[in-house]
């Protein structure tokens, strides 16, 4: 069984480049820097204990400089961060049976005064945050998450490709999750 | 139904979060400038997006800079692959063909067990059994087909995959039973196709 002559050798074009690892770690370190809490935020807001998501996040840095080092696409860094932690918390919530806790319990701690809203703001604001537990409540879970990752700033394309949905999609359920939370608010 | 002439949820969502083409997005701004129905929906729907936007923004996390530095030290230890040659590229499938067969066995063997006879059974000299290719969380065997070398392409097609060609792909079963090797037998699996096209893995889904 020497089959060994008949694998497909690697193309002289497609030896991939391996990168200089400094710059490669200095590139993950700035993305850390620009999206380590939003992300944490985005997993606890999906239901991830805030232990569980540091964790997940960490790892998930950890694998991206692995998918850097073996020249994985740079092209969508962030779509990919956000789909990695994702996949992560369901391996990691249905490996540990855990009951989901959702994001809406008492147990998740707001910081009003992140965004540096007035006093008079701040108290509107509050009321709108009960109402909105009421209404996320309301919300299907594929609403939730685009809904979550179209908070942190991506564009359609970029949900579409963290939950493996198609463009059309996202824009549904963005468009009927905001329509549910209208009820409410 | 909505009237006609106004414009859709749909529509105002897409314009709201700037997913349209420029001349329909001007269509709505105009049609928004004179139309207070429509501006008052549009206006709700992005004061519910700032809402939530704020909402989850809010949400406090505790953060202590050594995470940053377990990080970076982290990183720093992880060494950097030496480019694929011929050389060294040969011995590295075989070390991948040798766990697939391992972790193979390790997948089908509670399938291929029956009680008088222990059809399958991994490689004696597998040792990589952690050697599993992870794409987004779905575990696969590694095949020696594809350059484990090149970035994994998230193409996966699930397919029937006859036992024999797993067997031909390399990845053997000791002792190999003249039953299995010559039976139809396949699987349902998932392939993870390599970004040359050939299959970089799989994923055995059942044992028919
Ligand atoms: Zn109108």
């Amino acid at each position: 069984m020497n089959s060994t002559e008949t694998l497909p050798l690697p193309k002289a074009g497609c030896v991939p480049q391996y990168l200089e690892d400094t710059s490669t770690r200095q590139l993950i370190l700035e993305l850390y820097d620009q999206e380590h809490v939003a992300i944490r935020r985005y997993l606890v807001f999906l239901g991830v204990s805030a232990d569980l998501a540091q964790e997940i996040v960490q790892d998930a840095f950890v694998k991206l400089h692995e998918h850097l080092l073996a020249n994985g696409d740079r092209g969508n860094l962030r779509a990919w961060l956000y789909k990695v932690a994702r996949n992560m918390a369901r391996n990691a919530q249905s490996a540990a049976r855990v009951t989901r806790t959702h994001a809406l319990d008492d147990s998740v701690r707001f910081d009003v005064r992140a965004n540096s809203l007035s006093a008079e703001e701040e108290l509107l604001e509050n009321e709108r945050t009960v109402r909105l537990r009421q209404a996320i409540k309301a919300l299907s879970t594929a609403q939730r998450e685009c809904l979550a990752l179209r908070a942190q700033g991506l564009k359609y394309r970029e949900i579409a490709e963290a939950l493996n949905l198609s463009v059309s999609a996202v824009g549904e359920n963005v468009q009927r999750g905001l329509e549910k939370l209208k009820e409410f608010l | 139904m909505k009237k006609p002439q106004h414009i859709s949820n749909d529509i105002l969502v897409r314009f709201l979060d700037d997913e349209i083409a420029a001349n329909e997005a001007s269509a709505v701004e105009q049609h928004l400038n004179t139309c207070a129905e429509c501006r008052h929906r549009y206006h709700h729907l992005g004061g519910v997006s700032k809402s939530l936007e704020h909402y989850i923004g809010s949400i406090q996390i505790e953060y202590s800079v050594t995470e940053r530095d377990a990080l970076n030290r982290l990183l720093k230890t992880k060494v950097q692959p030496a480019p694929a040659s011929r050389r060294i590229f040969q011995p590295a499938v075989w070390g991948m063909a040798a766990a697939a067969s391992l972790a193979l066995g390790l997948i089908l063997a509670p399938h291929f067990l029956r009680p008088e006879e222990k059809v399958f059974r991994a490689a004696p000299d597998a040792q990589q059994s952690t050697a599993l290719l992870d794409v987004d969380g779905e575990t696969f065997v590694p095949l020696p087909y594809s350059n484990p070398d090149l970035p994994i392409q998230t193409h996966i097609v699930q397919m029937q995959v006859p036992v024999t060609s797993l067997a031909d792909a390399g990845v053997h079963f000791e002792p190999i039973s003249i039953e299995a090797a010559s039976s139809d037998e396949s699987v349902l699996a998932d392939v993870l196709l390599g970004i040359d096209g050939q299959p970089l893995g799989v994923h055995v889904l059942n044992f028919e």
